[in-house]
């Protein structure tokens, strides 16, 4: 039912299509890429795109159509497992947080709002630069810095859910508390950290940028959408293929996710069924 | 003493680069404000103390407001004709230990500090030399026995053991060379200075903004006139890409630049840019930790050097490479001759047969290993291209980037495999080996520098015995013949070759880039620091 | 009220209490060496121990952490590692800077997310629908640095519209605006990106609700049930979540911060992570969790302007 329905919303069906084109194209990269994106061509360093090169080489002679391709798998998966740590993380502290009342929660709530002050960036770098760097770091970076986030949004949709009449019903007949959680909170609050989760994927993708901007994101010579428009920042002028081409990738999956986002939060919000139906 | 340094390298570079520069002719108009603006590569400035000036920026942005005993011609590295900058003559005594410098008369500190006299010269190398000031020049400065003052004019330096490059390496205008004022010091206590240094140079600190910029005001009563321009603006620009639009937009007179051939053509095409290409260079060596396991096989050593090709990186770095063939940069004096190396001592192999000394080795598969570099372009690209020539020995490289501070520490404790380091120093091949290939230097001695291969301290070529040139170096730089030195240092270098602790890749110029309405006033051929000349240097109507 | 802002301000010391603590034992367990950082890499064992020892650097770590707490209390900032100059001083004049920017960034992401947002919910599955989004999400598609890379491309170097370098001089507030627009504009873009998609999300749940459908039954106008009822009510999270985002903008600033070479917070933090200066991260980072601090506080009392059935005892 819900899946037809997801379908039939073109946003949805859009985004859920650029989505599985992204993962598609992450999953088969190695067959689709006409190069090798280790590659070096010194010779044809800084090639202009063209039917040998789609996208250009980079200083390295590297081709760079090769190498978004490839760069889709460590976004992805920079994307989606720091989402995961960050929406995992927070969504069982924060339902401890909205579903408890008492010290646990009010100390959940506290740490949280320490670690609020601090900026994401600020919090990423401090990881990454105590654990070194690397591409585990920084999912470890990003999605430590996305907890207190997740936190609070599963703690305010927790306890807007658990004042609903249903819930009291559910205690008064003496039903346990993860029973309850399972079963009715978190279902409930489930779309909007579904929803919250994807836009968060697109800023764990601009995050990991953001990092290699300041040296510290994917290590080469693996390529990531972040380092591979790092280094093209260097040439911006004379070779503007080299950011644009993965820049063009950060742009479809953001966008691709938002839509899916969207569509999810459509399908899912109760309260716009009837207008979907 | 006087040597003839062999700057080919640095001919062709000034040819090829310069040409332009001197077109615009004297006639020029001035334009009305005669303020300069740079734009620099580092976030900030810490200090402008000369016994701190390890940075680049450092040294560069000090060089306008203080003044050595001697100095280089402006725009040159003709250490043949060496002039004086606050003393006016010097001579050495036959057995090479007594120096004795006449100081020019009625030089002003900035604002209000006094005269300049041999009592500032004596407080500048005492305290150097002072362990508690913690100077990391102070090793460089042990070599002084003590300083006297016989005049208020006149000022003797007597050193411990003779050396040939006493005036050029540490009596020089750069870096620690630079005299400060013995009334500020005292001032202070004996710590780290900081940018309101008071010097007896052309510019005097006006005002300072951390992490944005310092601005410098012109001294009228300069010894040597008044310079032309009003003020410095000295922007901290971090970022390669905007910093190089600032410039071609013209909000910038000149700046830093990159050491990459591809930016030295992109801001060539606009029209006003003009880039000084120039030595004095920094010299490139992969060195190889020879206490890490297999780099302690001369073979595996043989097979990574003959395979990291520098023809690759001529490729890559075009006009501002010079070929390195010894362990001392060619621009340096004393380098060991390309054509006094036998073939196989260049290094220049194929894959197969490195393959065949990998296999001799033991290691017929290849291994791994690993290595921090900093995120400078000219750093990582060299090990990224040997990540990708090794890789058919089987060879398997990680790179690990991380942040400036971090690098330099686990170079130091002996994280890598290889180390990729670059370093311009006193042009003369004592600083080089030293610093690279003396037992003391090494990394874990108590007075470690860079000697981040261990040479000297392990057996290099698997015969049972240390090997080191120790004895080389030492008795080079006391030689007071010139054909004997030479021949010593030529020595030391095929001996190190032929262990090859390092391989030698290449030395790149100085980039700096200006617009051609900025006039230096002398013609730029060569550089100790990444700026320019300042002391009569113009802004040209545009 | 004035209670109700006196118990949350003592209610933020020990939150900053655990903030600097976080800070000061995280930030020893970086690695690196200050002091290293300081002499540079030419430095000699014997150097940077007799510099450690200066700094303080060799003294056990509660007793540095005890007298950081000590300092801090009587408002001391400490000194800059490498310059010697109190951190307080360097902190006047970069975070008006930060300041700016922050607030400027939010304004532009309201600006632009709020109406977009409202313009997509109520034209909700049209083409309008798509195309604010599409407008939105643009700006959030870029990373900050390349955004604010594209932005100096087109509007100072090609254009010559907009200034290159530095923040402006703080006296001169024109001055200030005129350096300010484009690094503002950077992040406001990405900003509206999250203000769009709440306010669109909000007001579609706001629209569905009892009160305006009872409303719109009372035969209500449109135009009046959507002002008076839905966008009030469906600000309430947005105005929450830009509150909650300052510390995303801020962390953003950083990018802005060195690509324009404007002053600020950022650039501080960053550069004092970089070189291991204590003092400027642990200092830096309390600053900041005190401007965020009293930003929650105006988000928690612009409540009672939005909705009048909050009230403050």
């Amino acid at each position: 039912m819900e899946i037809r329905r997801f379908l039939k919303n073109k946003v949805s069906f859009f985004g859920f299509l650029l989505v599985t084109l992204i993962i598609i194209t992450a999953i088969l990269s190695p067959l689709i890429s006409p190069y090798d994106p280790l590659e070096q061509h010194m010779v044809k360093r800084f090639s202009k795109p063209s039917a040998e090169f789609f996208g250009g080489t980079d200083r390295y002679g590297r081709d760079i159509f090769s190498r978004t391709l490839w760069g889709t798998r460590i976004s992805l998966v920079v994307g989606f497992s720091a989402t995961a740590i960050g929406a995992i993380l927070g969504t069982v502290l924060g339902l401890i947080a909205g579903y408890t009342k008492g010290h646990l929660s009010k100390g959940i709530m506290w740490l949280t709002d320490v670690f609020m002050s601090f900026p994401t960036m600020v919090l990423a770098i401090i990881v990454v630069v105590a654990f070194g760097p690397g591409n585990q770091n920084v999912v470890l970076a990003i999605g430590l810095a996305f907890t207190p986030r997740f936190i609070r949004l599963a703690r305010a949709s927790t306890l807007s859910v658990s004042e609903q009449v249903f819930i009291e019903a559910s205690r008064a007949t003496g039903q346990s508390s993860v029973g309850i959680i399972g079963k009715h909170v978190l279902p409930n609050i489930a779309g909007d950290i579904i929803v919250m989760s994807t836009l968060w994927i697109a800023t764990a993708i601009r995050l990991e940028a953001s990092l290699s901007f300041l040296g510290l994101g994917t290590q080469p010579p693996t390529p990531s959408w972040g380092n591979m428009i790092r280094e093209g920042m260097l040439y911006f002028m004379r070779a503007p293929w080299l950011s644009l081409v993965p820049g063009a990738g950060i742009f479809f999956t953001v966008i691709g996710f938002n839509m899916l986002g969207d569509g999810m939060r459509d399908v899912l919000d109760p309260k716009l069924r009837g207008r979907l139906t | 003493m006087k040597y003839r340094l062999s700057f080919s390298f640095s001919i062709v570079v000034i040819t090829l680069v310069l040409i332009p520069g001197l077109v615009f002719s004297a006639s020029s108009q001035l334009a009305e404000e005669q303020v300069w603006r740079w734009g620099h590569h580092t976030s900030d400035l810490d200090t402008l103390d000369p016994a701190f000036a390890v940075p680049d920026m450092t040294y560069s942005a000090g060089n306008g407001v203080l003044n050595g005993l001697v100095r280089l011609k402006p725009g040159t590295l003709d250490f043949d004709k060496l002039e004086g900058d606050l003393a006016e003559s010097w001579e050495v005594s036959k057995d090479g230990l007594v120096y004795t410098f006449h100081l020019r008369k009625g030089v002003q500190w900035h604002k209000g500090y006094g005269e300049f006299t041999a009592e500032d010269v004596k407080y500048t190398f005492d305290r150097l030399k002072n362990p508690e000031l913690g100077s990391p020049y102070a090793a460089k400065y042990l070599i002084i026995d003590q300083v006297e003052v016989l005049d208020k004019y006149t000022v003797q330096i007597i050193l411990k053991a003779p050396s040939s490059f006493f005036i050029m390496d540490q009596v020089l205008a750069y870096q620690a060379g630079m005299i400060v004022c013995k009334k500020q010091g005292e001032e202070i206590g004996l710590k780290k200075m900081g940018v309101d240094i008071i010097g007896t140079g052309p510019f005097m600190v006006e005002d300072y903004k951390a992490k944005e910029k310092i601005t410098f005001v012109k001294k009228p009563n300069y010894f040597r006139g008044a310079p032309i321009l009003d003020r410095l603006e000295m922007y901290f620009m971090p970022n390669v890409a905007s910093r190089t639009m600032a410039f071609i937009k013209g909000d910038l007179d000149a700046i830093y630049g990159e050491r990459e051939s591809y930016w030295v053509d992109d801001v060539k095409k606009t029209k006003t840019v003009i880039v000084d290409a120039v030595p004095l260079g920094s010299g490139a060596e992969l060195n190889f930790n020879m206490t890490k396991k297999p780099l302690d096989n001369i073979k595996v050593r043989k097979a990574l050097a003959m395979t990291a090709d520098r023809k690759v990186f001529r490729e890559f770095f075009g006009d501002i490479w010079a070929e390195m063939t010894a362990p001392v940069p060619p621009s340096y004096y004393a380098t060991l001759p390309k054509d006094q190396t036998p073939e196989e001592l260049l290094y220049q192999g194929d894959v197969q047969t490195a393959k065949k000394l990998l296999a001799e080795a033991g290691y017929k598969d290849g291994f791994k290993m690993m290595a921090y570099t900093t995120d400078k372009p000219y750093y990582k690209a060299i090990l990224e291209i040997c990540q990708n020539l090794w890789k058919p020995l089987g060879v398997e490289l990680e790179i690990r980037v991380v942040d400036h501070t971090t690098f330099h520490a686990n170079i130091r404790k002996d994280m890598n495999h290889v180390v990729v380091y670059y370093a311009g120093r006193a042009p003369v091949a004592d600083s080089f080996l030293t610093q690279f290939y003396y037992s003391k230097s090494a990394i874990g001695q108590k007075t470690q520098v860079t000697n981040f291969s261990h040479y000297g301290t392990v057996d290099a070529d698997g015969d049972g015995k240390i090997d080191s040139v120790d004895d080389l170096i030492e008795a080079a730089r006391g030689e007071l013949n010139q054909q004997k030195q030479k021949e010593m240092y030529y020595k030391a270098q095929l001996e190190i070759l032929r262990d090859i602790p390092a391989k030698p890749l290449h030395e790149l110029t100085k980039v700096i880039a200006r617009h051609n309405w900025f006039d230096p006033g002398v013609e730029i051929k060569g550089l100790m620091i990444f700026g320019y000349p300042l002391e009569k240097a113009r802004i040209l109507k545009h | 009220m004035v209670t109700f802002i006196l118990r949350r301000l003592l209610l933020t010391i020990p939150t900053i209490l655990v903030v600097v603590t976080v800070v000061f034992f995280s930030v020893r367990g970086l690695g690196g060496d200050p002091a290293m950082a300081i002499l540079g890499d030419r430095a000699t064992p014997e150097a940077l121990e007799v510099l450690r020892e200066r700094l303080g650097l060799n003294q056990p770590l509660w007793k540095q952490y005890t007298s950081f707490l000590w300092d801090l209390a009587h408002g001391n900032l400490g000194r800059d590692l490498r310059t010697d100059q109190p951190v307080a001083e360097l902190f006047k004049r970069a975070v008006p800077y930060t300041i700016d920017l922050a607030i400027w960034a939010t304004v532009i992401g309201i600006l632009i997310g709020v109406p977009a947002g409202i313009l997509a919910a109520l034209k909700w599955n049209t083409p309008l629908d798509f195309f604010g989004r599409f407008v939105g999400i643009l700006g959030f598609s870029f990373p900050t640095f390349y955004l604010s890379i594209l932005l100096l491309f087109i509007f100072s170097l090609t254009l010559g519209w907009f200034p290159m370098i530095g923040g402006g001089e703080l006296s001169d507030l024109v001055d200030r605006a005129y350096h300010l627009f484009l690094p503002a504009l950077s992040l406001g873009l990405i900003k509206s990106a999250f203000v769009m998609r709440l306010t669109r999300s909000s007001m579609l749940n706001v629209l569905h609700e009892d009160y305006v459908t009872t409303a719109r039954s009372k035969g209500l106008r449109e135009r009046v049930v959507i002002y008076k009822h839905a966008l009030r009510n469906s600000l309430i999270p947005v105005v929450t979540m830009i509150s909650l985002y300052l510390a995303v903008t801020i962390g953003g600033s950083i990018e802005v911060e060195i690509v324009f070479n404007r002053p600020g917070l950022g650039k501080f933090l960053i550069g004092a992570i970089q070189e291991r200066n204590y003092p400027i991260i642990q200092s830096g980072l309390v600053v900041l969790s005190v401007l965020i601090v009293i930003v929650n506080l105006i988000t928690d009392l612009s409540y009672a302007l939005i909705d009048p059935r909050i009230k403050y005892d």
